[in-house]
């Protein structure tokens, strides 16, 4: 018989050949299904995230805005102040309406408290916490001056606005917060510095469908033999850790609505999987570790630009849009591959830079005038730079959860 | 004895690749399968099972180790669906997952390691007749399986699968000479087994 048709018949006979099958296999597959789902990621939705930032910045608007819109409802100095203590302050002169800024509106509205706290001093205490939580702050014997029952125009009001800078020039209580609404607004128009301690975790949600498919070691129809020493193979039940960044950024604001920033960032991306370690002497493998457990890190430095608007900026909130850009480079790409003989650490290096841009809306609380905490969530988008395989190759949209505390430098 | 005809090799010989003629009930079964739906994949599993247990028996030639490839070539399997695009038939995407799966589990046990235990080919394919036709599927089964593991994997890949040398040389890391002559060795003492089986 010739070759070709010994082949033929053992493949006849071969065809379709079928074997039955003990039951359980099966189960064995649904525990390993189970595992497999189990050993998926903690999700941080990207899509859930984006709506519970809008959500959260419709809030934080409507939270914000209010006050301005009740500013028209304000009393105004003359008014309830002629009809609390029969001394009528002298009136106030408004800002032109598109010169006010949210500082000027505070200085309003503090007049206004002021003279709703002289009416009634039960009201003191809520007013000082008033004044806290608009950021002036006010010594022990400040608040005894303010609960002084003598005549309000004759208060000498430099002790409530000590932190204004000329206080001499101070003849009576609007003159006083006119002033200091001038000098801050002075100071914002000619800008200010502020450094920032940041945190950021980001989504580890990776797509379904035919975009999840992970890229294989070659396009030949098997998993090759290796031919070098490394990993060679990655396996599909795989898991991504929560991608996190530290940092430090500088900021500086131009004016009341504009700023930009920059900084350097550190992140670290992480996943786990099953894979294949092989190690390749002459061409021949000497060791080979299959469906071992491996670890991979990888660090990056960054250096991010930031633009940032700021929608509203009263005394202690801000809600602002930020426009980001990022550079960044893989400084380790770090595998630990665990065998029973002891662990295994490859390091590879990386050329090139994982370039990515991103748009966030944010809300920062001023704990202080020097000191706040913000909330930044981004959507980010990772641009395609070569990089190794990591969530950011996976699935280039992200979205970011960067909060930090940010401390105000002066002018 | 009976031989085969041209005509009839030509009808018989049909790839893993050809693709469906308007989609098997098993791709029906891969939108199911690919959400989780676990009744779908219990009945791709039960569709899919005795086929590629067979083929599992083959690779590892024990039924045990068989059985542990099928479980482990399903879990990828299912894992993997995503990757299907649907453009060649489902069932001959799925026997290179378990085709891959059995040389995975060759590679960890070491039995794709050169055997000298095979001897060396004695001669080229004489003009005499060998009763394959004459055996049933389960003697056939039992003697491939009983060849060396790294032989029985090239002739599997190369008889019963269709892959190419340079294909089978790439999946087991060897050249393709060596492919041939490993092909060539249990050819010959598979028709030794098979006389000796007469």
């Amino acid at each position: 018989m010739k070759e070709n048709e010994f082949d033929i018949s053992v493949r006849n006979l071969m065809s379709g050949a079928e074997e039955t099958v003990s039951p359980d296999v099966w189960k064995g597959v649904e525990a390993g299904l189970d595992r497999a789902a189990r050993r998926r990621v903690v999700p941080v939705w990207l899509w859930r995230g984006v709506a519970a930032a809008a959500v959260a910045a419709a809030a934080a608007a409507f939270v914000l805005l209010r006050p301005a819109q009740n500013l028209s409802n304000q009393p105004t100095i003359q008014q309830p102040v002629a009809q609390a203590t029969d001394a009528p302050l002298p009136a106030v002169t408004q800002p032109e309406e598109d010169d006010v800024t949210p500082v000027e509106k505070q200085a309003v509205r503090l007049q206004g408290r002021i003279a709703q706290a002289v009416e009634s001093s039960a009201e003191n205490d809520a007013f000082v916490a008033y004044l806290k939580e608009i950021g002036v702050d006010l010594d022990e014997d400040e608040v005894v001056i303010i609960s002084d029952p003598s005549p309000y125009p004759e208060r000498k009001p430099a002790s409530v606005v000590t932190a204004a800078s000329t206080p001499e020039s101070f003849t009576s209580d609007d003159e006083a917060l006119r002033q200091l609404a001038f000098e801050e607004h002075r100071t914002r128009r000619k800008g200010e510095f502020s450094m920032s301690i940041l945190g950021n975790i980001q989504s580890n949600t990776r797509p379904q469908g035919p975009a999840n498919k992970m890229r294989r070691t070659s396009g030949s129809l098997f998993v090759p033999a290796p031919t070098r020493t490394g990993i060679s193979r990655e396996g599909t039940e795989f898991s991504f850790g929560l991608p996190v960044s530290g940092g430090l950024s500088f900021r500086y604001d131009f004016n009341p609505r504009w700023g930009i920033g920059t900084g350097v960032v550190y992140t670290n991306l992480s996943r786990s999987f099953l894979g294949d370690y092989s190690v390749v002497e002459n061409g021949t493998p000497v060791k080979n570790l299959f469906d071992t457990d491996i670890t991979n890190q990888q660090h990056f430095i960054g250096i991010p630009v930031n633009v940032f608007f700021n929608i509203v900026n009263t005394g202690n909130w801000n809600f602002h849009v930020r426009l980001d850009g990022m550079g960044e480079k893989l400084v380790d790409n770090h595998f630990l591959v665990h065998d029973s003989d002891g662990d295994i650490h490859l390091h590879e290096k990386s050329s090139g830079l994982q370039f990515s841009t991103g748009v966030g809306v944010g809300v920062e609380f001023k704990f202080s005038p020097s000191l706040g905490i913000y909330f930044d969530p981004t959507l980010r988008y990772y641009f395609d730079g070569n990089q190794p395989r990591s969530l950011r190759t996976i699935q280039p949209l992200r979205m970011d959860f960067e909060a930090g505390l940010r401390f105000s430098l002066g002018r | 004895m009976k031989r085969l005809t041209g005509k009839l090799h030509l009808i018989t010989w049909t790839t893993t690749e050809d693709p469906p003629a308007g989609g098997s009930s098993l791709e029906r079964l891969v939108p199911a399968c690919r959400s989780g739906d676990r009744k779908a994949q219990k009945r791709l599993f039960d569709a899919l099972a005795p086929k590629m247990m067979a083929l599992c028996l083959r690779y590892t030639g024990d039924r045990p180790t068989a059985e542990d490839v099928l479980q482990d070539g399903f879990i990828t399997l299912f894992s993997r669906l995503d990757s299907y695009s649907g453009a060649g038939s489902f069932e001959g995407w799925a026997r290179r997952i378990f085709v891959n799966t059995a040389l995975m589990h060759l590679r960890k046990t070491d039995a794709l390691k050169l055997s000298d235990d095979i001897g060396e080919a004695r001669g080229l394919f004489t003009e005499e007749a060998t009763p394959v036709q004459k055996m049933g599927y389960r003697e056939l089964m039992a003697l491939i399986g009983r060849l060396p593991a790294d032989a029985r994997t090239v002739f599997n890949m190369y008889v019963i699968e269709g892959y190419s040398h340079k294909e089978i040389a790439e999946a087991l890391g060897i050249n393709e000479a060596t492919s041939r002559s490993k092909l060539q060795r249990a050819r010959i003492r598979l028709q030794e087994m098979i006389k000796e089986q007469e």
